[in-house]
């Protein structure tokens, strides 16, 4: 009964990371609030959904391998993340910071 | 709330942030797209693979998502070289 309404809980917290996610991907203004939506707020939905399909299954085989799909989204999806984000810098979306390191690493390179 | 619902569900948001792949200003906007988009139907898979209980669907969402991974981290270091100088860096 209280198994149940936890699951139902977890598959709705992740229904809501999803619809944030894709109304910030097409509403916010810049490139980088765009990929800060695009990489926090999509793994928490989809960690949700795999944590509700967890708590369903039990604890079998399947489970264990949800469990290792949980672990490779949490390596890779910061990865991506700050990858697309340091191409862009790269590639000249440069906004104003109050302070910056890598300008000078990237552009003043004479 | 059953599984069909919240396979739907995720279907929709993944057609709402179609709209930045077609209308991106910048390539690197549809890399991101195209990763959430990515994210979001690996999700629908394993929602698949619990619906008609195929563990076979578990498999396959794994080897996408490390295809995926691969993917979007080419794409971004092709795509983000043009900004770099001339010169050649140590």
């Amino acid at each position: 009964m209280i198994v149940d309404w936890i699951i139902r809980f977890f598959l709705f917290s992740g229904m809501v990371f999803f619809l944030t996610t894709a109304i910030a991907l097409i509403r916010f203004p810049d490139f980088y609030s765009r990929m800060h939506a695009a990489s926090k707020c999509l793994i928490g939905g989809g960690i949700s959904i795999l944590i509700a399909l967890i708590i369903q299954e039990g604890p079998s085989p399947l489970s264990f391998r949800l469990l290792l799909l949980i672990v490779f989204l949490l390596i890779t999806n910061p990865v991506v993340g700050h990858a697309l984000s340091r191409a862009s810098y790269h590639y000249g979306h440069v906004i104003k910071m109050t302070r910056d390191d890598l300008h000078e690493r990237v552009f003043d390179n004479d | 709330m059953n599984l069909e619902f919240v396979i739907i569900f995720v279907l929709f948001c993944s057609m709402i942030s179609f709209y930045r792949l077609i209308k991106g200003p910048h390539p690197l906007d549809r890399i991101a797209a195209v990763s959430a988009i990515g994210i979001m139907l690996l999700i629908v898979l394993v929602l698949l693979g619990a619906h008609f209980n195929r563990a076979l669907f578990i498999d396959v969402a794994l080897v996408y998502g490390v295809l995926l991974f691969i993917d979007v981290l080419v794409m971004a270091k092709y795509f983000g070289t043009p900004g770099r100088h001339e010169e050649e860096e140590s």
